[in-house]
């Protein structure tokens, strides 16, 4: 029970990260194959049945565009940032080193105690 | 490559219509740089048994193309909850009387067959669970309906989204006793009382020109024991309005009461009260039968007598516990409320 609670608050804690982590990576052009790659190089694996839906819904969303293209001789699909993706993701960026910041204050209070926090916050 | 088309074919039979050959092309060409990457990987091609691990990793066909369908659902989660309190509403205020009405209907209409009792009983609560599991799926079937056309037409999502705090009801204290109620059962209890009284304070209880009912002279004793009951709940009633709160030693006092007049009920009914019927139009064997009639009726009357009573006393055992429990949580909190520093 407890490792499978630990699974969903982990996943449901990566769902937002990883939308962020697949824009980014979309600055430079992929097909789905080498983008699952190179995420799982920074240690990001990610499951082929969540890539491909997410790739399919930022594009219906306008956040990337997409080409069939031929490369060594198959048809793969080609994902790259659209300039909507682009601002998103700043808004995304922003957002989200604002929720570290705050976390991380927590944390260091939870830890520390309320009046060495307040001390180092200030 | 054949176990792999064959897993392509099994995923486009659930992936949505519009966009079935894009999906497949993309996942066919990922799948494709996997088996080539680990060939490459191996410096071989892939044995038929590695291919269907590969594809057993990616999981079951239905469940992949699952996933590029959009989320849906026939009634969402902020209608979900409206919709099962009117479900339990339904079943507990419609299914659950309803079950029993039929079982009194069952029961008066053929009143039991040559047998052992429990077989005829057993008929009759087969034949009502039928009728009620019946009027239960249709019941369903028709709030899943209405439900699903408030989700897809987004009306009632949109009123519940669309509140206002201010028009949020009053909390109720539950430790109070409500003057109503209270009102209700002091003036029902003198009803009771002068009807009853008058009507039925002998054991020849109908005595007109044609007709004359006579009971055994056990009647007496229910005579009296349900007027001091009637009696004993007027006396509640007035303590309920004089102290309007629940306290174990009052919830205890109704428990009593309805264990009282359960008892006295569930008696009545076993007990053999009718002595003589006579009823002059019909005759001294009708109006036998008419007595037989009317006593089976009585006695058949006892399960539901005994259902309805335990459900009572249920009841009533709840709000003791609850009244002990509300008096322990004052006691922690103090009378007033919660004490802040």
């Amino acid at each position: 029970m407890n490792a499978e609670n630990f699974e969903n608050l982990r996943l449901e804690l990566r769902r937002g990260s990883l939308v962020i982590a697949v824009l980014a990576a979309l600055h430079e052009e992929q097909y789905g194959y080498t983008l699952r790659k190179k995420l799982s190089s920074y240690r990001l694996d990610v499951d082929e049945n969540t890539l491909y839906p997410l790739l399919r819904r930022l594009e219906s969303q306008g956040l990337l565009t997409s080409e069939w293209r031929e490369e060594n001789k198959r048809n793969k699909r080609f994902y790259r940032l659209a300039r909507e993706g682009e601002s998103m993701l700043s808004k995304l960026m922003a957002e989200w080193r604002a929720i570290d910041a705050s976390v991380a204050e927590i944390l260091k209070e939870s830890v520390y105690g309320p009046d060495r926090a307040i001390s180092a916050r200030g | 490559m054949d176990l792999i088309e064959r897993y392509l074919h099994a995923v486009e039979f659930w992936l949505p219509k519009g966009q079935r050959q894009d999906i497949l092309a993309e996942l066919s060409e990922d799948i494709h740089s996997q088996v080539e990457d680990r060939e490459t990987a191996l410096g071989r091609g892939l044995t038929e048994v590695e291919t269907s691990a590969l594809l057993r990793e990616r999981g079951r066909p239905m469940m992949v193309a699952n996933r590029f369908q959009p989320q849906r659902s026939l009634i969402g989660p902020v209608l979900f909850p409206v919709y099962l309190f009117v479900v339990r509403t339904v079943a507990l205020f419609y299914l659950v009387p309803g079950w029993a009405v039929t079982v009194v209907l069952q029961r008066t209409q053929y009143p039991g067959a040559p047998g052992p009792w429990w077989e005829s009983w057993a008929k009759t609560l087969g034949v009502a669970g039928e009728q009620v599991c019946t009027t239960g799926v249709i019941a369903l079937g028709v709030i899943t309906a209405v439900f699903a056309v408030l989700q897809i037409t987004g009306v009632a999502e949109r009123e519940l989204l669309n509140w206002n705090p201010r028009k949020l009801p009053a909390v109720k204290s539950c430790n109070r006793i409500s003057r109503a109620w209270s009102v209700t059962n002091i003036v029902a209890n003198l009803l009771f009382l002068l009807w009853w009284l008058p009507c039925f304070s002998s054991p020849e209880i109908l005595h007109g020109p044609g007709i004359s009912l006579t009971l055994e002279p056990a009647w007496m004793h229910f005579f009296w024991a349900f007027a001091a009951t009637a009696l004993w709940n007027i006396g509640l009633g007035i303590a309920n309005l004089l102290h309007p709160q629940w306290s174990r030693p009052r919830a205890v006092c109704y428990l009593a009461s309805n264990l009282a007049s359960g008892l006295l009920f569930c008696w009545m009914t076993r007990t053999h009260l009718v002595a003589s019927l006579s009823v002059t139009s019909l005759g001294p064997a009708k109006s036998g039968l008419l007595a037989h009639a009317l006593q089976s009726t009585m006695a058949a009357c006892f399960p539901i007598v005994l259902i309805v009573t335990t459900v009572l006393l249920v009841v009533d055992l709840l709000r003791v516990v609850r009244a002990g429990e509300r008096q322990g949580s004052f006691a922690g909190i103090g009378a007033k409320g919660p004490v802040s520093v």
